[in-house]
């Protein structure tokens, strides 16, 4: 297993509670460069455990580490570093991407306009549509973007892909791989699409009643 | 643990300057502010020697409800925003980004206890001509009260309140 100094992220022995959603004694590791996923019924805990990462004020026992270094207490240091794709994510909803990304750029200290306005083109993302006005797949490059723009080196994806069309989701993976391949960056998400784990990730985990199986290689899913 | 963070102070505070989602609602809040300020100050800069806060309860109340609610409204400005009809929490939109809630908490009171400190310096000058100019007889309560009620305990409270949070 990847010692926790060389991992980008490592959970140990993390227990916790969001409402009434529980994280059992939950342990794994994450190298840098691939596509991580987690996979369970809803209720299973898959939301909490990404809320431990990103939640300044989350309960949980045990350590998280990102690169080595224990979170607690650095949530704003963190985040420097973190990109979040979600649905709960929120932006200023009567504001365009480019109006949504100049406020917010304030609050980093790297985020780079170019890199954002390349990653829209990329992407065929016009800057100037306002954020209540995009669909679901829009928002979710806006977010990818954004997240890009400040050189994340984790992404954060929770159900991301859920009600994406399939030529976006190819796209989308695309996207991802690119990143990954050009950046060293490492993608945690969650899923229910098993085809999706099957094809697009690379270690997928389930998530069962707060507990975390261990981490497999995602081309082996479905075979005994 | 509260721990004041200079450089995260001033983020929030480029922040703000810049920001101009809320500023209908900035103009507002600030005309608001202003309006109950006036109200609840016309009565506090009555002298200790004519309006003895110990026998006049009820008006106290009152006075210094509209005041605490001043100083709320202000706050609000450095809170919520609205779009499209609704009013929404601004840290919803900040809280996975890299700000810390207790800093964006400590801003707004550190924004609060600025309107505080400058309408207790307003109120104990006031209080304090009136009661020389016109009373020729000065009270040390003149200057004790502005402090304890204009001052100490709004902070106080809200000090409490990001405190408990942070536990």
């Amino acid at each position: 297993m990847t010692e926790i100094k060389d991992s980008v992220l490592a959970f140990e022995g993390v227990n916790g509670k969001n409402r009434k959603f529980r994280l059992k004694n939950v342990n794994f590791r994450m190298e840098p460069g691939y596509i991580y996923c987690i996979i369970g019924e809803n209720g299973a805990g898959k939301t909490t455990l990404m809320r431990c990462i990103m939640d300044e004020y989350a309960r949980y026992k045990g350590n998280i580490y990102f690169e080595g270094t224990d979170i607690r207490g650095r949530h704003s240091e963190l985040m420097e570093h973190i990109g979040v794709v979600s649905e709960d994510n929120v932006f200023f909803e009567d504001r365009t991407c480019i109006q949504n990304v100049n406020m917010l750029k304030m609050l980093y200290k790297n985020l780079d306009m170019d890199r954002f306005e390349a990653i829209m083109k990329k992407m065929n993302m016009q800057e100037g549509m306002t954020y209540k006005k995009m669909s679901r797949g829009e928002k979710v490059k806006f977010q990818l973007a954004f997240a890009f723009s400040h050189g994340s080196r984790l992404y954060l994806m929770d159900e991301a892909t859920a009600g994406m069309d399939p030529v976006f989701r190819i796209d989308f993976f695309d996207i991802l791989r690119t990143l990954i391949r050009d950046e060293m960056c490492t993608v945690l998400m969650t899923t229910h699409n098993t085809d999706e784990i099957r094809k697009q990730t690379d270690y997928y985990a389930v998530m069962d009643n707060g507990q975390l199986g261990e981490f497999r290689e995602s081309s082996s899913m479905g075979k005994a | 643990m509260l721990k004041y963070d200079k450089s995260q102070q001033a983020v929030l505070d480029e922040f703000f300057k810049e920001e101009t989602t809320w500023y209908i609602q900035q103009v507002l809040n600030n005309f608001l502010t202003a309006l109950f300020i006036f109200i609840s100050s016309g009565i506090m800069i009555i002298p200790h020697q004519v309006w003895n806060i110990a026998e006049d309860k009820a008006m106290l109340f009152i006075i210094y409800g509209l005041y605490l609610s001043a100083i709320s409204v202000y706050g609000q400005t450095y809170t919520v925003y609205s779009e499209s009809g609704e009013v929404k929490e601004l840290y919803k939109v900040i809280r996975w980004l890299p700000v810390s809630a207790c800093q964006f908490r400590l801003y707004r009171i550190r924004k609060c206890a600025k309107l505080c400190v400058k309408c207790t310096v307003a109120i104990m000058v006031i209080r304090a001509f009136i009661a020389v100019g016109f009373m020729h007889n000065f009270c040390i309560f003149d200057l004790i009260i502005p402090v304890i009620f204009n001052l100490a305990f709004p902070v106080l409270l809200s000090m409490v309140a990001v405190f408990l949070r942070e536990r």
